[in-house]
């Protein structure tokens, strides 16, 4: 009886230390996990931004971005205006029989194009200060 | 596994650049209104957008891009369309909409009840894979 009250505590000691000892095993093998995990992605991820240039030689990055957010913002606040002042003074008709009237069917050709492109207006409407000598 | 853990982490990297495009938006909208060169406060959201409009890359819940103008009157009509032609006519801005999962562009002011909306697949200019 003494011998059974005696190894029944012992052996409940060593099932709760066995259980113990497997949750930080567990544990510490999911962390390691994790750090494998993390490790592959942050390689990954660098390898599989670039895609191939044969001209050069090399990898481009997608991860550049290439819209223009201020020329859009002034597009849709400002364009409209320059582009009525445009094709007013720019108009092919204010040119006939002059030396300038290809020059101002190429420039007006273009202002139609980008009517809503403030940053294109802009140098066309400087390429029209130089070429057709006109006031804007 | 691994390549199911690779998708996780490319739809991540598809949702930061999603708002990345928002916050360009209205970080460049906000100077702008600062600076005095814009007389309406623009600002974009993302939406539920159009089921209809929906293509292939579209995300779930997440399709629509919204501007609003806080214009403090409700817009005219020619206004709305105009502020969405904008953008329309930016085949690059369209097309990269397009790829990370937006389908509906609404445009619409804070007061009235008026707004404006387009399919933006039908202004990305595709030839091939997806069309109607």
């Amino acid at each position: 009886m003494k011998v059974n009250t005696i190894i029944m505590p012992v052996i409940e000691n060593e099932s709760i230390n066995n259980d113990y000892v497997w949750f930080w095993f567990w544990l510490c093998f999911a962390i390691f996990i994790l750090f494998i995990i993390v490790v592959h992605l942050l390689l990954q991820k660098k390898a599989k931004a670039c895609l191939y240039d044969s001209k050069n030689n090399k990898f481009k990055s997608t991860d550049v971005q290439n819209i223009d957010m201020d020329n859009l913002i002034n597009s849709i606040n400002k364009s409209n205006i320059l582009y009525k002042e445009l094709i007013c003074k720019c108009h092919p008709d204010r040119f006939i029989n002059d030396t300038r009237q290809k020059n101002a069917e190429d420039i007006f050709q273009e202002i139609t194009n980008n009517k809503r492109n403030y940053k294109r207006l802009i140098e066309l409407k400087e390429r029209a200060i130089r070429e057709l000598n006109v006031e804007l | 596994m691994w390549y199911k853990i690779i998708i996780i982490a490319e739809w991540f990297g598809e949702l930061t650049e999603r708002y990345k495009l928002i916050r360009d938006f209205n970080r460049a909208a906000k100077i702008s209104f600062i600076n005095g060169e814009a007389p309406t406060l623009l600002q974009s959201r993302v939406t539920k957008g159009e089921s209809t409009y929906r293509h292939e890359f579209s995300r779930f819940m997440g399709g629509g891009f919204r501007i609003k103008a806080m214009s403090g009157r409700p817009l005219k009509q020619n206004e709305l369309i105009e502020i969405g032609r904008v953008v329309l006519d930016n085949e690059e801005l369209v097309r990269e909409l397009i790829t990370l999962g937006w389908d509906t562009l609404e445009v619409q002011a804070d007061k009235g009840y008026k707004g404006a909306k387009w399919k933006l697949k039908s202004y990305a200019k595709l030839g091939g894979y997806i069309s109607d």
